[in-house]
């Protein structure tokens, strides 16, 4: 009777939702990382200041084609934090500015390399051995020797050059990264006892991907996607720095640190400057990516 | 217990905690236990009572952080496992067999380069040839068929029961004088286990090594040990002769673990022990056997049971309020 | 009624590998009872794991038939079998932390199995009727169906496989090795539940296992296999009194046991020696006879046939 007692008080203090639990104790291991913090911070930072950025900077006017010749190439200071370019536009503006094109663009490519590089992920790791996979499979290493930059060149070139094509450009060369990664999660998922016994009690395909397999592959998706953000911005800005993509006057960081190069090295914020903020952006998703894979990945204890 | 020198291991009162999430894991309240020399000792427990964390104290392994461990005193052959130096010279003064010998071996390297590595720290600069015939010796020691072919093979190679036997003459071939096997034969076939068994115990009674064999197969512990500790939940609930403790056990957990294994006899199994091993975080402050113990009762709630003697015997004692007590049905 | 709800024979299976071929089950026929708890003992490389999976057809055999009540042919991968004969052969695996997916709760796990074998489409209500009648049969309280597998004991998560197959409603279940991962004080009990669950359901029981111990106590009849053959087969009681293989001799005598009187019960004259060798190379003629005690010429040349030794006791052994 007694155990009976403790048995009930255990059943209600365990009454709480596991789901909810679940998340509190990730967030007590998260918490505990300071590099992972670190990271979080930068990341909501950067989303802050791509979704405000053109209300709180101090020259909001300046992310156009404006010039103040008389303040042109002016160093850091007080009231220019990141001094001014060869039109006396203030840097620091332009570079909070450009984080927004920077953030769209890593969306815009996950958004549609996630989806297609998971399904035919799921696809090719289920039939593993059929033609269908095989071809998907084919199709994956094919994209994947071309190196992304040149990919995403020609397609930019193919079509318009700006934000968007950029975008499908940098996707097309990102999905096949998505679909390897699904693959072989999913055959390794395959001989794991509880599809096993799905599959012999005749669950439907369609249902055994969905139900049984894309839980269990969710959180390695969400951490590859937080690793992935920094290299598309940086890809990104690589292909504004070389003309393509986001287009003058509107500011992108890639592009002001290519045209700052010409001014190298007596007005060195110019690229100093918008390439340190590249860098911390990518470190920032880096390193949330790194503490999401410590505390998404499931362990037994 | 005359002189504590004279002891192969020799624990007293660790605690061993881990910080986690929902708390602090109380893994080992105090826990005390000793090795005679050339005595050979079994550790019996289910699964997460904490018997490999006193293993793997005991051998100076127990990774510390995470595990926060206190202690008054941890030797081994008199060394205690204090500072760098201590630490050094119990890791070479103990062997360990570990359960899974697929996972104690390199499977990148031949078994011939795994053995001279261990030699050559034993008895640095011998020839070539040397070290060849001590391991030839050793495996020969482990009656191993066709050791020759054994040294030129990689761990792949070879079946559970082999590994197993090159993983106790790669043990025998450090001098020491304390033997530590963590489940040494579960991993193995019912037929190869006997071999295992048979051959540890040959070998240790013939170096008169001193053994701790941990297990929770109670057959393997009856068969190769002299006195047997029993563990639960982190606290010794029992220490006796090994046959006597299986023939009449005292404590309600050792009662019920023996009367829960599958008899040859075929008298049916008794129902077990309903119930699970309590929560390491926030344990009972009593007994933590209680809520699973059929002589539970208020005192056993309020304050925890110590190690007493049964029957005024200095060799047998039981960690329960109600030792006395006939067992109940 | 049927008699036998397992008839096997002639069963082989052949699996080819880098190596050659691998025939881990060559030539073996027994048969099951309706109700009765089937013993099917090994050691590892035996085979009995794949009687298992092809009775639930992870695979074909590649030769021999399996007989499902008397008259269904089931010689083939659960892919070709109807959805209804899904439903009566059931399965518990070794590993239950291995077999309950980490990310579904316990009742998106139960539902699983109610959903698809139901003769019609099930309200939410119904199927929750339905999950926890289940889980309390099987001696599970209520509020465990919103916990994740982690959050259960090894023993709990063992007795929800068993639950799950229990939910389909089915006639015979294969146990494959289902305590021995776990401690023996949660052995007995999931042993003991899965008596009392056989006697409520009326099932019949395949029970694999390597511990002879366990299916003393549970199984009515046996057999033993060694390299892919049966060497023994009879009923519980006779088999344990009277082992006539110099292998089961072999094992019987390799049990650790926990007292004198239990000694006294073993085979002392066979003592364990040899390796057991790999499927993939097999003794020729009889598999055990490199470590048989009792080796004979004729041993090494011809494989024995299974023979009756007494009533219901059969026997593949030269020496007999």
């Amino acid at each position: 009777m007694m155990t009976k007692d403790l048995k009930a008080t255990a059943a209600m203090e365990q009454g709480v939702n596991p789901r909810v639990e679940a998340l509190k104790k990730s967030w007590y291991k998260f918490s505990r990382n300071p590099l992972s913090m670190l990271g979080l911070i930068v990341v909501l930072l950067v989303i802050f200041i791509a979704i405000f950025g053109p209300y709180i900077v101090p020259y909001p006017e300046d992310a156009g084609l404006v010039t103040k010749i008389a303040e042109s190439f002016q160093g850091p200071s007080g009231a220019h934090l990141a001094g001014t370019d060869e039109y006396g536009r203030d840097v620091f503006s332009r570079m909070l500015i450009g984080t927004r094109s920077s953030l769209v663009i890593g969306l815009l490519v996950l958004a549609i390399s996630v989806p297609l590089g998971v399904i035919l992920g799921l696809i090719a790791g289920y039939y593993k051995g059929k033609l269908i996979s095989r071809l998907i499979m084919w199709l994956t290493e094919l994209f994947m020797a071309i190196p992304p930059l040149i990919l995403a060149m020609v397609v930019c070139t193919m079509f318009t050059n700006g934000y968007l094509f950029a975008a499908i450009g940098i996707a097309v060369a990102w999905w096949p990264w998505y679909t390897r990664m699904t693959y072989n999660m999913v055959t390794s998922l395959s001989n794991e006892l509880y599809i096993v016994y799905t599959e012999l009690s005749g669950v439907k395909v369609l249902k055994i991907l969905l139900s049984e397999m894309l839980p269990n592959i969710t959180s390695s998706i969400v951490t590859k996607m937080s690793l992935d953000m920094g290299s598309i911005i940086l890809t990104a800005s690589s292909m504004s720095f070389v003309g393509l993509g986001v287009q003058p006057p509107e500011p992108s960081l890639g592009a002001m640190v290519s045209d700052g190069i010409a001014y190298l090295p007596e007005f060195w914020w110019l690229t100093v400057m918008p390439a340190a903020v590249v860098v911390l952006i990518v470190l920032g998703f880096n390193l949330l990516g790194d503490g999401l894979n410590d505390v998404l990945s499931v362990e037994e204890k | 217990m005359e002189n504590k020198n004279n002891l192969a291991l020799n624990i007293e009162n660790l605690s061993v905690k881990y910080k986690v999430y929902e708390g602090t894991l109380e893994v080992i309240p105090g826990l005390s236990m000793h090795v005679e020399q050339a005595e050979r000792v079994g550790l019996i427990g289910e699964a997460g009572c904490g018997k490999t964390t006193v293993l793997k104290s005991a051998a100076a392994v127990l990774h510390s952080p995470p595990a926060i461990v206190r202690k008054d005193a941890i030797e081994v052959c008199g060394v205690s496992v204090d500072g760098k130096k201590g630490v050094r010279s119990v890791r070479r003064n103990v062997s360990m067999i570990f359960q899974d010998p697929s996972s104690s071996l390199n499977p990148t390297l031949k078994i011939s380069t795994q053995m001279t590595d261990i030699l050559k720290s034993q008895f640095p600069g011998r020839k070539k040839a040397e070290y060849r015939q001590m391991m030839l010796d050793a495996l020969d020691n482990v009656s191993m068929p066709a050791p020759e072919r054994v040294l030129g093979s990689y761990p792949v190679q070879l079946s559970g029961g082999m590994r197993q036997r090159v993983c106790i003459a790669m043990a025998l071939m450090k001098d020491t004088n304390l033997m530590l096997a963590d489940e040494p034969t579960t991993a193995l076939d019912v037929t190869i286990e006997e071999q295992i068994l048979d051959l540890l115990d040959k070998l240790v009674r013939e170096k008169k090594k001193s053994l701790v064999l941990v297990s929770h197969a109670l057959g393997a512990i009856r068969k190769i040990t002299d006195r047997v500790y029993v563990m639960y939940a982190g606290n010794v609930v029992e220490v006796g002769k090994t046959r006597e403790v299986f023939e009449h056990p005292r404590h309600p957990y050792t009662i019920g673990l023996l009367a829960a294994t599958p008899k040859l006899t075929g008298s049916g199994i008794a129902d077990g022990i309903a119930g699970d091993i309590p929560s390491y975080i926030n344990p009972p402050k009593g007994c933590r056997f209680a809520s699973r113990c059929p002589r539970c009762t208020p005192e056993c709630l309020e304050a925890p049971p110590v190690l007493e003697s049964v029957d005024g015997r200095e060799d047998w004692m039981v960690a329960c309020h109600h030792a006395g007590e006939e067992a109940m049905a | 009624m049927s008699e036998n709800v397992i008839q096997i024979e002639n069963l082989t299976k052949q699996f080819k590998t880098k190596f050659g071929t691998l025939t881990a089950v060559d030539n073996v026929s027994f048969n099951i009872k309706r109700g009765e708890n089937f013993g099917l003992v090994g050691e590892s490389g035996s085979g009995k794991s794949t009687i298992g999976s092809m009775i639930v057809g992870t695979y074909g055999p590649t030769s021999g038939s399996i007989t499902f009540q008397d008259d269904i042919d089931i010689s083939r991968s659960s892919k070709q079998r109807e959805p209804a004969l899904k439903q009566q052969i059931q399965l518990v695996f070794q590993d239950p932390g291995g077999s309950l997916n980490p990310r579904k709760t316990i009742r998106q796990i139960l539902s699983v199995p109610v959903e698809l074998y139901a003769e019609k489409r099930l309200t939410t209500a119904e199927v929750e009727k339905r999950i926890k009648d289940i889980l309390e049969q099987v001696g599970l309280p209520a509020h465990y169906l919103d916990k994740y597998p982690r959050a259960i004991g090894g023993g709990e998560k063992q007795l929800v496989c068993v639950a799950r197959a229990l939910a389909a409603n089915p006639q015979f279940i294969v146990l494959d090795e289902p305590t021995s991962a776990l401690d023996v004080s949660i052995q007995a009990k999931i042993t003991n539940k899965l008596i009392e669950l056989q006697r409520q359901n009326s099932l019949s029981y395949l029970f694999i296992t390597h511990n002879l111990c366990l299916v003393r106590n549970m199984c009515d009849r046996l057999a033993v296999m060694y390299l892919g053959s049966i060497c023994e087969y009879a009923d519980t009681a006779e088999f344990f009194e009277n082992p006539r293989h110099p292998y089961t001799q072999m094992l019987l005598a390799s049990i650790p046991v926990l007292s004198d009187v239990e000694e006294e019960l073993k085979p002392q004259k066979v003592k364990s020696v040899g390796e057991i060798p790999s499927p993939l190379n097999k003794p020729k003629g009889c598999p055990f006879n490199p470590r048989c005690p009792f080796k004979k010429d004729i041993c090494t040349q011809e494989v024995p046939q299974m023979k009756e030794v007494s009533p219901g006791h059969y026997a593949c052994c030269h020496c007999l």
